[in-house]
């Protein structure tokens, strides 16, 4: 009951308000001075570094603190104008009254700001005007003050156009792939590269004990960073934005900026959040399944018995008093402390989350905090520090293949109900309750679980030494301490331990993971006036890159008695398995901007990489960049020509390259050591390797403009990109005849080309002192084709889907049935006709009874086109609603449930009563799983994804607590779906860790992403 | 400008000296393999001969499970999906099934082409190694040469036994026969080494594989030569053991039975008895304690792969499998010869068990029975069955169309196994 859980959350939120409504008050200014603040439209969080001035009085303004707060004396007159600048932000003024405390300016945005600052890869970054290509930016900590976004890839998801977030699963703790305009790598890793303050950190996904069989762990390693510790998320998409970083960064770069401390006062920040996750609509969408003795000799009551059995285990469990979920509670906390002065300034934070799934085991309890530090002696010199630290304790279940509450749901079977067990000797007869094997209490005696420690810190230095030169020096380490348990206990309840079979005495798995990523990144950039018109900037840099990574794993089966927990205390222990990888990366590059009166900007660079796969021959590796970028709104001819509504318009275009490597020795043929005969350890073919391969190279080329209109209110961003992969890498099955088929092979399988647009548009539709209505429109699109495949191949089929030229990677393919004929004497479908792929038709089988139609399209496997639309209303000044919904559309899902249910388990209604089912379909049904075109499904969507409203405690309140600003906002999450989607959820597939795996795009019995309302109460002192 | 240019050659000047000497910042070794040029010498002989027999003997554990599955001697007892299309016998009609990647260290999921391809290179790759080194670089050359040809004798054999066609070395599609002619070969060479190496178990066991492909191809006579030189008491078996928690090392069967109950032995092979009536105890199962991974079924296990009613991994992982023996030589015979012959090369060996001895009618209709049934329970879950069921064209068993018990789906008619997807994809050759 899910109000429970809201309930108490209410109440702990309003103990919390009354805490710190508690603390002790503080004086006001008193007259001849005005002090107030400055908050940011739409999540009125407060601005730093806005000037204020006072008309006609120079020298009396303020600069804002961390707060947003500001004060300014010794004014003269009763009533002055004030007028409030900040880069990025329209100017605003007000006229108030000499002693007022009170004044309030709320600044919006500018649709398009040319001048801020964005991480580049150069030391000290590049203003926005200057770079030819687009870079996303998200304003976490904006986006954090208007509603609760649990994860750092739902905080990418909708707000940075082209970057598209694949969730995979509802299970808390668990991370979406995240990829960037799409994919451009048949096999190698699909995850963008991430920065924290500059140093690369680890990017997998699918972490963790599988616990979807079939695919991967769950755990990214992207989310263990918590949004109330950062500042903003930079995207770099496409290898002309992303050529400085070099190899591997063809997939694209995410640089998470963590809070900074500014001068000031020092400023406290206190965040409660309280709330629930739930399944929603669980009794819909949980299917009912049936027999009869027609289809399952076991659905019978007695000789002859033909009727239609049915089971629907979320209800009858319901009923029983044993719910299959839970609400799963929201319990976060975060307090955060900052300021500082010009020298030395200050951000220190801690969080404590305690986040619980649907499934009874799901469960996330993690610890963070960080401590960013900045000493500033001397103009010419600054040093800042970063440095953060997580611990959390993530406990999952069996999801997908690997069984669960989820698969013995959906998959249930009326045969296993206790109204057949009359007569039977099968033990556990009816125990089973009609799921489809064993009951959920069972599958919860297994645990799944991840320990991690994780550190990431980073210093940089910068030095100033001329006005002209800039060096950065970052020197960074990510380190991660994985431990992933599977842990089945010694089971002494004889009900369970019928489940577990010969397991029913315990195992214990260990997997102890160490992953050390290491930065050393120097960068300079000399700047020079060539003509007072003509700027110059050269730009160069060396970085090295380490990855090391340590698995050690063990395991030991057969507990001799309960209690015992080790793989020590276990009879069979099975040999432990240890290895280590490494790889490295050293580069360097060299960039040339030119820039004329500051409007017009031409820039060259190359970057040039070696990295250890590379191999024994060092091949190094260059990347190519040109771009340019023209202010046009700034010129004044061609100002003049523009309609006066536009004022500020930017032209952009890039070409650049990227690349990346497959893991190092995949070019090797080896031998791997296995247990032989007599003890004796032997040798076995391992990898078959490829000494031809070569590095994927991506090149890109885009165009686009930004544009803001009326008074920068409205803000058009536009690009159209063009990426072509070259020498694409795809893993492939090596023929067995070869003596390694075992193994798979990388080879360059041919050319990948994908294009596409992303528009993004922002609008101040209304903007009053007390109300005012923000929109922002998101949509990209991606066509991604393959051009080219080498060698003989037009096909590389894998499964259901296929790698054709002319069609996007990972596109579905199968045999297309047209129609079929019913038979009831036989209760079959026969003579089934597909498609011939000609636009005509042909029997599917042969005479042998062997497929002869070819497999046709059937569809994308990941959506082209992706969008949001978001929407932020203020009204009666200190309410705010904030709505955000996204979509994907034209693409497809494996609807593996419905295939498991009609075609394996056969319990589908449609299987039992074949008279009433169209033969096309059951033709596919009967078909032993050979035709399954009806489970590959239009799975476009649009998604209610938050929904948020708040209240901006009035001042006048919390100001007799001395506190500056308190939040109250109610958030509710993943509220309503539309979708043609007839299976759970269009959104659900297997992970596969970061590389597309054999069952990409396959949903499968993975608990959908969960529902779910947070309150939060914000508190600024 | 001249400050660009001093800022360039300085960026140069560094990267030309980080670059002289990047090898040292980029070299990375991989701690858990080896290049495959290890084998690349005599010194390192012994260790490739006991990697391919170690290859071997796991995927002859593996092929022995999977044709017990697909014949009617084994049947599924899990919820995993991915191999019923074995014990559904329709694994022809999905090519891209696990028959063609799986490994054979996965008792769920047991493989075989995969596995028995990989011991068939291991074997051929040696005896090519072996050959062009001198009895002087080698001393124990012959005896070397001999063990590699008789498994790779064994491998072709197993292959034929149980796949339609097959691919070596990238080459085109083999059939049956194709993979029978080269065992035979094999299995010659064998008998030549290990005759001059002294070798009597090589000897033999290439006897007894060479008559078995003999017997396939129709060479009566000469399957007649080889089995009759096999001595009485004689089994070569593949060498099993419990040291690695029932992985690769552990008998196959028990590990997919006993150990896992993933596979029971089939309802129509419970208790196999003789025309008399008497059930024999060459077939004899046990019933076990063994809980099934489906939470259903009952763990029959084959009695002479089991640990007794209780499990008890450290005896059942360590029994051996029989790769071949006196008494396939002897139905050989007794299959080639027939008449008379057949009875009392059949009634001597029930006399051993013991068993009565048969007194039926002798004509060949009568006698060729006699023997498919005699090596049915004699050779019980011995990787044999199958193709016994293909080359007599025996009548399937649950019938083809029945009603598939697991969760529905009806029997398909597989006996052998066509190419999978995975060599007709990745082989240029293949067909």
């Amino acid at each position: 009951m899910r109000n429970v859980g809201w309930t108490r959350a209410a109440w702990q939120s309003a103990a919390l308000l009354a805490v710190l409504l508690s603390a002790p008050r503080r004086l006001h200014a008193q007259g001849g001075s005005v002090a107030g603040t400055v908050v940011v439209s739409g999540s009125q969080r407060g601005l730093s570094g806005a000037q204020i001035s006072v008309d006609g009085q120079p020298g009396h303004g303020a600069v804002t603190d961390a707060s947003g707060r500001f004060r300014i004396g010794g004014i003269t007159g009763g009533q002055v104008m004030l007028q409030a600048r900040l880069l990025g932000f329209r100017p605003d003024s007000q006229s108030v009254r000499v002693g007022a405390t009170d004044v309030r300016f709320v600044m919006s945005e500018r649709a398009l700001e040319l001048n801020e600052i964005v991480v580049t890869g150069t030391a000290g970054g590049e203003q926005r005007r200057a770079i030819g290509t687009s870079i996303a930016s998200v304003d976490v900590a904006d986006v954090m003050a208007k509603t609760a976004v649990p994860s750092v890839d739902a905080l990418l998801n909708g707000r940075a156009p082209g970057v598209v977030v694949l969730p995979g699963t509802g299970q808390i703790g668990s991370g979406a792939q995240i990829r960037i305009r799409g994919i451009s790598s048949f096999s190698l890793s699909s995850n963008p590269l991430i920065y924290v303050d500059g140093v690369r950190v680890d990017n997998q996904t699918g972490t963790g004990i599988n616990v979807q069989s079939f695919s991967s762990g769950i755990i990214s390693r992207m989310n263990d960073f918590d949004p109330e510790e950062i500042e903003s998320i930079e995207v770099l998409k496409g290898p002309a934005a992303a050529t400085l970083y070099g190899t591997e960064a063809a997939r694209g770069v995410i640089n998470i900026i963590t809070k900074k401390g500014a001068s000031g006062a020092t400023k406290y920040s206190f965040t409660m959040k309280q709330g629930s996750n739930w399944f929603m609509d669980a009794a819909n969408r949980l299917p009912t399944n049936y027999c009869n003795s027609f289809t399952n000799s076991a659905c019978s009551l007695h000789p002859g018995d033909t009727t239609l059995y049915s089971v629907n285990v979320y209800q009858s469990e319901n009923a029983r008093g044993t719910p299959l979920f839970r609400d799963g509670g929201v319990h976060n906390y975060a307090a955060n402390v900052s300021g500082g002065s010009p020298l030395f300034r200050f951000f220190a934070s801690g969080e404590w989350n305690d986040n619980q799934g649907v499934d009874f085991a799901n469960e996330r309890i993690q610890q963070s905090a960080r401590t960013n530090l900045s000493v500033t002696p001397n103009d010419k010199f600054d040093l800042e520090s970063s440095v953060g630290y997580v611990k959390s304790h993530t406990t999952l279940s069996c999801e997908a293949g690997c069984g669960g509450t989820m698969w013995g749901s959906l998959y249930s079977n009326p045969a296993n109900t206790s109204q057949f067990c009359v007569g039977s000797t099968d033990p556990a007869c009816g125990w089973g309750r009609g799921f489809n094997s064993s009951p959920p209490e069972s599958d919860r005696s297994e645990q799944f679980w991840q320990d991690l420690n994780r550190f990431t810190g980073s210093v940089t230095l910068r030095y100033n030494p001329w006005s002209w030169f800039t060096n950065r020096l970052s020197i960074g380490t990510d380190y991660t301490l994985e431990d992933d348990v599977d842990f089945l206990p010694y089971i002494t309840n004889d009900t369970i331990a019928y489940f577990w079979g010969s397991s029913f005495d315990g195992f214990r798995y260990q997997n102890h993971h160490q992953a050390f990523y290491n930065t050393y990144d120097y960068s300079a950039s000399a700047n020079a006036n060539v003509r007072p018109t003509l700027t110059s900037k050269t730009s160069g840099g060396i970085q090295y890159y380490t990855n090391y990574n340590t698995f050690f794993n063990a395991e030991g089966d057969h507990f001799p008695a309960p209690g015992l927990e080790t793989i020590t205390a276990a009879g069979t222990k099975i040999p432990a398995n240890s290895n280590n990888t490494r790889n490295n990366t050293l580069g360097f590059y060299l960039q040339q901007e030119f820039g004329w009166r500051d409007q017009l900007f031409v820039t060259g660079a190359a970057r040039v990489d070696n990295n250890s796969a590379f191999g024994n021959d060092i091949k190094w590796v260059t990347y190519p960049k040109a771009s340019l970028s023209w202010v046009a709104s700034e010129n004044e001819s061609v100002k003049r020509l523009l309609p006066s509504f536009i004022n500020n318009l930017r032209l952009r275009g890039a070409y650049g390259g990227s690349g990346q490597q497959p893991a190092y020795n995949t070019a090797l043929r080896t031998l791997a050591p296995v247990a032989g005969p007599n003890n004796q350890a032997t040798l076995t073919p391992s990898t078959f390797g490829n000494l031809n391969l070569k590095p994927e190279r991506v090149f890109g080329t885009e165009l686009g403009f930004e544009s803001g209109l009326f008074n920068d209110r409205f803000g058009i961003d536009f690009t159209y990109y063009n990426d072509v992969s070259r020498d694409a890498i795809l893993s492939r099955g090596v023929a067995p005849s070869t003596g390694f088929g075992a193994s798979t092979q990388y080879f360059n399988a041919g050319e990948i080309q994908k294009s596409g647009i992303e528009l993004g548009l922002k609008a101040q539709l209304i903007e009053r002192r007390t109300y005012s209505w923000e929109s922002n429109f998101n949509i990209s699109t991606n066509n991604g084709k393959i051009k080219r495949l080498n060698g003989k191949d037009t096909t590389i089929d894998n499964g259901s889907y296929s790698h054709r030229v002319g069609y996007a990677p990972y596109s579905w393919f199968s045999y297309r049935v047209l129609s079929a004929t019913y038979d009831p004497a036989l209760r079959k479908a026969i003579n089934p006709i597909c498609d011939n792929g000609n636009g005509g038709s042909m029997p599917c089988y042969n005479a042998a009874g062997v497929v002869q139609a070819p497999k046709v399209y059937l569809g994308r496997g990941i959506p082209p086109v992706d969008g949001s639309w978001t929407n932020s209303i203020r009204f009666l000044n200190n309410f705010r609603v904030y709505v955000m919904t996204d979509f994907a559309t034209d693409y497809e899902r494996l609807d593996n449930n419905l295939r498991i249910r009609c075609q394996i388990f056969h319990t589908c209604l449609q299987y039992v009563q074949p008279a009433n089912t169209d033969p096309r379909l059951l033709v596919q049904m009967q078909s032993n799983g050979v035709l399954r075109d009806f489970v590959i499904n239009n799975a476009s969507y649009a998604k209610l994804r938050e929904v948020s409203i708040s209240y901006d405690v009035p001042e006048r309140f919390s100001s007799r607590f001395s506190a500056h600003g308190v939040t109250l906002t109610a958030s509710g999450r993943n509220l309503h779906t539309w979708s043609p989607y007839t299976g759970l959820d269009p959104e659900m597939q297997f992970l596969s860790g970061a590389n597309p795996g054999s069952n990409f795009g396959v949903d499968q019995a993975e608990y959908p992403p969960l529902a779910s309302f947070v309150f939060t109460i914000r508190a600024n002192y | 400008m001249m400050r660009i240019a001093r800022i360039i050659g300085a960026a140069a000047a560094v990267g030309l000296v980080v670059a002289c000497n990047t090898s040292r910042l980029l070299d990375v070794n991989a701690p858990n393999a080896v290049p495959v040029t290890v084998f690349d010498s005599p010194g390192a002989a012994n260790l490739m001969v006991a990697s391919a027999i170690g290859d071997f003997e796991c995927a002859f554990g593996s092929a022995v499970t999977v044709e017990g599955i697909i014949s009617d001697e084994l049947s599924d007892s899990q919820l995993g999906a991915a191999a019923w299309p074995y014990d559904r016998r329709d694994a022809n009609t999905q090519t891209n099934g696990i028959y063609g990647t799986a490994t054979c260290s996965s008792n769920q999921n047991p493989g075989i082409y995969t596995p028995l391809s990989t011991a068939r290179f291991d074997a051929d790759n040696a005896i090519t190694k072996l050959t062009a080194y001198s009895d002087a670089e080698l001393p124990n050359k012959k005896t070397l040469l001999a063990q590699m040809n008789l498994y790779s004798g064994f491998s072709y054999a197993m292959l034929g036994m149980s796949m339609c066609g097959a691919a070596f070395d990238l080459g085109p599609t083999v059939d049956q026969k194709g993979m029978f002619a080269l065992a035979e070969k094999r299995f010659t060479d064998a008998i030549t080494n290990a005759q001059a190496a002294g070798l009597s178990s090589v000897l033999n066991a290439a006897y007894v594989g060479r008559a078995r492909v003999r017997l396939y191809q129709g060479n009566s006579a000469g399957a007649i030569a080889d089995a009759q030189l096999v001595p009485k008491g004689f089994v070569f078996n593949a060498s099993t053991d419990a040291s690695d928690g029932g992985g690769r090392r552990s008998n196959r069967v028990y590990a997919a039975t006993q150990q896992n109950g993933d596979y029971t032995v089939e309802a129509a092979s419970l208790s196999l008895k003789t025309e008399n009536g008497e059930i024999d105890p060459r077939s004899a199962i046990v019933t076990t304690t063994t809980r099934p991974a489906d939470s259903k079924s009952v763990i029959y296990v084959p009695a002479k792969y089991s640990s007794g009613p209780t499990q008890n991994n450290t005896v059942g992982e360590a029994i051996p499998l029989p790769i071949a023996r006196y008494e396939e030589a002897q139905l050989i015979l007794a299959e080639a010869q027939g008449g008379t012959a057949a009875v009392t090369i059949i009634n001597t060996l029930r006399a051993a068990v013991p068993l009565k001895a048969y007194t039926g009618p002798t004509d060949a209709a009568s006698i060729k029975n006699l023997v498919i049934d005699e090596r049915r329970r004699t050779l019980f879950v011995e990787g044999l069955r199958n193709y016994d069921i293909e080359r007599f064209t025996l009548t399937l068993n649950p019938a083809v169309g029945s009603i598939y018990p697991r969760v529905g789906g009806t029997y398909g008619t597989t006996t052998c196994l066509p190419l999978p997807d995975v060599e007709r994809f990745n082989n240029p050759n293949a067909t």
